[in-house]
Order: structure tokens, then C-alpha cells, then sequence
């Protein structure tokens, strides 16, 4: 998948620098446990502190961008609609309809996918036999 | 020659999580029943169940590498049932069986001469209450996911 690059740190102090910006830019490309990851980091506030003697800054706009790209949206779609394509044909109760629906605002931390009961028979369908929680269980995450 | 001596790679079982869990929670949960099938409660009683009831599901998982079957990360659903207006008693219930569930990490579970070992452990899904259709009694839902080595098995 291709991932546009961003500056992700604005700056480095010593020579872990480079190190550093290249494995920020690999864990930026879309993986659900990686952009977790990243909203963690976007927590950080000031410099991180790299021991002898390093430390670099966190861009949080950056990371905000980065979570919010058209890559980590496609690859957090990919997921929930796996998982959302398993609830389907996992469904037993008649007519049960499982949807994903996408929340990519400006204004969260990170792009979310869901996956919930679209009818009301499947509602019923996952009070009966749990078929989200079944789905999710069944889809890698890593 | 059998088709056995002709199988060139080794039968790797997955873990058997309802089974685990039961073996696993039962003595953690006492006196609380753990059992996989559903409660029956009284149809005149209004109290059938004082301990509650844990039922467990296998939720299925899947193998860690996408390329060998060794490593598995296997889930079970826990149920925990009261009777109606106990609901604080059910989401404890619930809530205590996850606890559990999520720190097996490095015991080993025996099943039927078979030992399992717990390499990782987690709550992947926290207590819920949502009915269950099938039950007259109060359910809270949740789930827990162990990350368990395979067991080779052979033809004796």
C-alpha cells in the first residue's frame, strides 16, 4: 500500500535521527496495531527523550495527517469490511444484514470503522449467537 | 505403506477453548457453575440461580503466522447469567471470569491428558449486558483471547 511520506518528527538531536524518521515512516504504513501505535505517540507532548544523549519532537499535525490519510483509511476498511463480510456469512437468523460505517472527521484523533447490526434481524442474530464478537475473533489484526 | 507413513508434515491441533475455559474458570468461579450449555431457569421461581450462571462459547480465532499453524490466537465468549434485577451481581460475575480469563498468560491447562500452554493472555471484549432471547435471566457478555501453541497430534 502506498503511503505518502510526512514529516513525522520535526526534529532530532544526535545521530539516532535518521534511524528514527525511517521507522516512524514504516510504522505509518496502515497496519490497524501500528496506526494504534502512532495515536499513542501522538499523545506525546514536547521531546521524547532517546537516551545518550538523543531526542527528537513529535509532529502531532503530522501524525494527526497521517492517521487520517487515504492509506490508513483503505487499510482500516479492509479490516472492518473482512470482518463485516465473515458477520454475513456467519449470520444464522433470516434476512440478518451486517454494515460498516466509517467516521474519517477532522476533528478525532484517527479514522474509525464499525461494524453493527444494520436490521433488526441482526440484532437478534448477534443477541443469539454473538456473531460480531465471533467475526472480529476470527480476522487478523496483526 | 498407510497414508500415514506418507504424511509428510506434522497434525497440529488448535487449542479447544470451551473446554479450557470450563477447566480453567471452574475452580476460579466456584461455586458458580461454568458450563457451555444454556441456564434453565425456573418458570415460577423468582430466583433460580443465586450464584449465577457462566456459560463460555468458542468464538474461534485465528493462527498467528499466516503461514504455519503453530501459534493460534483462540477466543471464548463468557456469558454470565443472573436473575432479573441482580444486575450489579451479573456484570461482577462477567467481569471477575474475564479477569481471569485475561491473566493466564504462562500456566499451563490440562484437558482430557492434553496440556495447553497459555503464552498470552487478554480481554478482547469487556462485560456487556444485552439480553439473550433464548434465556429469562439477565446477561452480560464478554470475551477473552489466548494466544496458545498448537499440539502436535498423532495416529497411535
Amino acid at each position: 500500500m502506498a503511503v505518502a511520506a510526512v514529516p513525522l518528527i520535526e526534529a532530532v538531536v544526535g545521530e539516532a535521527g535518521a534511524a528514527s524518521v525511517e521507522g516512524g515512516a514504516l510504522a505509518a504504513a496502515g497496519e490497524t496495531a501500528s496506526t494504534s501505535r502512532l495515536g499513542q505517540v501522538a499523545d506525546m507532548a514536547g521531546d521524547v527523550d532517546l537516551g545518550d544523549g538523543h531526542s527528537m519532537t513529535i509532529s502531532p499535525e503530522q501524525i494527526h495527517q497521517l492517521l487520517h490519510s487515504p492509506g490508513a483509511v483503505a487499510k482500516i476498511m479492509e479490516v472492518a469490511n473482512h470482518v463485516c463480510a465473515l458477520a454475513n456469512t456467519m449470520a444464522i437468523t433470516r434476512e440478518a444484514e451486517y454494515a460498516v460505517v466509517l467516521q474519517n472527521r477532522n476533528d478525532t484523533k484517527r479514522a474509525r470503522a464499525t461494524v453493527y447490526a444494520k436490521n433488526f434481524y441482526a440484532v437478534v442474530d448477534d443477541a443469539h449467537h454473538s456473531t460480531l464478537l465471533k467475526a472480529a475473533a476470527n480476522t487478523h489484526t496483526d | 505403506m498407510t497414508v500415514e507413513d506418507q504424511r509428510p508434515f506434522v497434525t497440529i491441533k488448535p487449542p479447544p477453548m470451551a473446554g479450557l475455559m470450563v477447566q480453567y474458570l471452574t475452580p476460579l468461579m466456584a461455586p458458580t457453575p461454568v458450563q457451555t450449555r444454556r441456564p434453565k431457569p425456573s418458570a415460577t421461581q423468582d430466583v433460580s440461580y443465586p450464584d449465577g450462571f457462566i456459560r463460555v462459547e468458542a468464538g474461534g480465532g485465528t493462527w498467528v503466522a499466516r503461514d504455519e499453524n503453530y501459534l493460534f490466537d483462540a477466543s471464548a465468549i463468557i456469558h454470565a447469567y443472573v436473575d432479573y434485577e441482580h444486575e450489579p451481581q451479573g456484570e461482577d460475575l462477567c467481569s471477575t471470569a474475564l479477569a481471569w480469563g485475561g491473566n493466564a498468560q504462562g500456566l499451563t491447562i490440562p484437558l482430557e491428558g492434553t496440556d495447553w500452554y497459555v503464552t498470552y493472555s487478554r480481554i478482547t471484549a469487556l462485560a456487556t449486558e444485552i439480553v439473550d432471547p433464548m434465556v429469562m435471566l439477565t446477561r452480560y457478555r464478554g470475551m477473552v483471547t489466548w494466544r496458545v501453541p498448537g499440539v502436535p497430534i498423532s495416529v497411535s
